[in-house]
């Protein structure tokens, strides 16, 4: 090979290298950005999970709160046919 | 509770001896008692031992329906047992047996008048003829008169258990609706809160939805960039080879190898990433999926409670009574010469009580149809505004600010039109627009994108 064929491979090849380089910092950087999206959809998820999990525990209190009203009114029905029962037997 | 010793009869069971009659001694006999019913508390047990044993006869009977009806809240079949077996098999029916008693004694009484009539009109027949024999039929009419007041008599108690069968009725329905409203009233106290709450889950989901899409579509964009990035590797590699390097030097070539690394990682970050995604909305989709399960029957219960109020008294209408005249003349006494025979006057001024009438709810990239978003924004709201007619547009015309906030894109982001689309139709339902009311919508923004590319 000619000393200018040579200088011109090594350039072509610095060129490369350089490109390369570029190329591999573009795709380091870009794995950061993924890193970014990620954390950032996880952030928001979670968040949404928490008011989401909050919500249930106050629709589960109310649905016991409404349990133990129902219990109560079956109790006040229960004594309210015991004593019908007892009017009837008199009859 | 103490028995009636008249109207009580002692319910017999198998393997008893017989109850101790009079005069023996007093000590009661060793029975079964009834079984408690299940469904009382401990302290409604406590009355129910305490009750005689045919009240507890009663009860019992009554609570064996409970268990038959599928499918509703024990509440609301006590309910339905309190109206159903007490009211209707005892105070109406009972209360239908006095009405058709009263009903009865009217048409003999009625009969009766008009037999009186019928002897009274032959009586005027034979004095117009001056045929003797009137004074049998006078008697006649008195013994009609005597039966009348009896019937009259037996119609005034029978009325009167009537009218106190009805109130008790009135009473009854009255009590159960009570407990009914107040059911009601704390069942509302407790479901129009947690109806905002499932609305608000449903805002979350929403949110969810809108930040999974936006996610997508910034995993897409870094996965065409990670795409080129690959094309950029093979390109170097080819020039590396054309400089001389075999194929194994390429790579081996540390540069090639550590951006081989890179851009493996990358897609793995993106699609572990997107798996976690999955599991987490479809976590996020269950619970309240289940939540909303768990409060419907509370919300069904509230209109049934509501419905069992709509079973009311029977109307049973029977004549008013009307308080009767005392008669207050006293009869004339006099001596009867012998003389030609007189009519009798005989002074009475019965007035029969009168029968009253009855009562009674891009960088624009040309490659790859990537748009920057604030243009998409813009167009589309020129596409809506040129594009459709009558008010449907100007609800669907987007606010860049509030778009950009609520997804947290920056406008220079750039995304293809099936992004867009995505994240356009789960920002509407974020914001509760009215997308269902445009018919035409996924054709619009079809359209609208076509003309964008």
């Amino acid at each position: 090979m000619k000393p200018d064929q040579n200088i011109t491979s090594a350039q072509n090849r610095e060129d490369l290298m350089d490109g390369l380089d570029s190329l591999l910092r573009e795709a380091r950087e870009l794995g950061r950005g993924i890193d970014g999206t990620n954390q950032t959809s996880r952030e928001d998820i979670a968040a949404l999970d928490t008011k989401i999990d909050m919500t249930l525990l106050s629709i589960l209190r109310r649905c016991a709160d409404l349990d133990q009203v129902e219990n109560e009114a079956g109790d006040e029905v229960d004594r309210h046919v015991l004593e019908q029962a007892e009017v009837l037997a008199a009859e | 509770m103490p028995e009636n010793p008249r109207t009580w009869t002692p319910p017999t069971f198998d393997n008893e001896a017989p109850p101790p009659t009079q005069g023996q001694e007093t000590k009661l006999p060793e029975r079964a008692s009834v079984k408690t019913p299940d469904c009382l508390s401990d302290k409604n047990q406590g009355f129910f031992g305490m009750m005689s044993e045919g009240g507890k006869e009663i009860a019992t009977r009554a609570y064996e329906g409970l268990y038959k009806i599928p499918g509703v809240s024990m509440v609301v079949g006590k309910l339905g047992i309190a109206y159903n077996q007490f009211w209707l098999d005892s105070h109406e029916k009972r209360g239908a047996g006095l009405k058709e008693k009263i009903e009865g004694l009217d048409v003999r009484c009625a009969a009766l008048d008009q037999s009186k009539k019928e002897i009274v009109s032959v009586i005027e027949n034979l004095q117009l003829r001056d045929t003797p024999g009137t004074a049998s039929l006078q008697l006649k009419l008195k013994d009609i008169d005597r039966q009348r007041t009896e019937l009259l008599g037996e119609k005034d108690k029978t009325q009167s258990m009537f009218e106190s069968r009805t109130n008790k009725v009135k009473l009854y329905t009255n009590e159960r609706d009570r407990i009914a409203d107040k059911l009601i009233a704390r069942y509302d106290e407790q479901l129009i809160p947690m109806g905002e709450e499932l609305a608000r889950l449903q805002t979350y989901k929403e949110e969810v939805d809108l930040s999974v899409a936006v996610t997508e579509a910034k995993h897409k964009q870094q996965l065409s960039m990670l795409a080129a990035m690959g094309e950029g590797k093979i390109k170097i590699e080819q020039a590396l080879r054309r400089t001389g390097m075999s194929e194994k030097e390429v790579r081996d070539f540390e540069g090639i190898r550590a951006l081989e690394k890179a851009l493996a990682q990358g897609r793995e970050k993106v699609q572990d990433e997107r798996e976690h995604l999955k599991r987490q909305t479809a976590k996020i989709n269950k619970k309240i999926a289940e939540i909303d399960a768990r409060a419907n029957p509370y919300r069904d219960r509230r209109e049934e409670f509501i419905r069992i109020k709509e079973g009311r008294p029977l109307e049973m209408v029977v004549e008013p009574r009307i308080r009767s005249e005392n008669f207050t003349q006293e009869e004339t006494v006099e001596g009867h010469p012998r003389e030609k025979a007189k009519r009798m006057d005989d002074g009475s001024n019965d007035t029969l009580p009168e029968e009253g009438g009855m009562g009674a709810v891009e960088t624009e990239e040309e490659d790859t149809g990537r748009i920057e978003l604030a243009n998409l924004i813009t167009g589309w709201n020129v596409f809506l505004t040129k594009n459709t007619v009558g008010n449907v547009p100007n609800k669907l015309l987007i606010n860049q600010k509030d778009f950009l906030k609520a997804t947290k894109l920056s406008e220079r982001f750039t995304l293809d039109g099936d992004d867009f689309k995505n994240i356009l139709t789960k920002y509407y339902r974020l914001r509760k627009l009215p997308v269902d009311t445009f018919p035409t919508f996924t054709k619009s923004i079809d359209a609208f994108l076509k003309e964008e590319k």
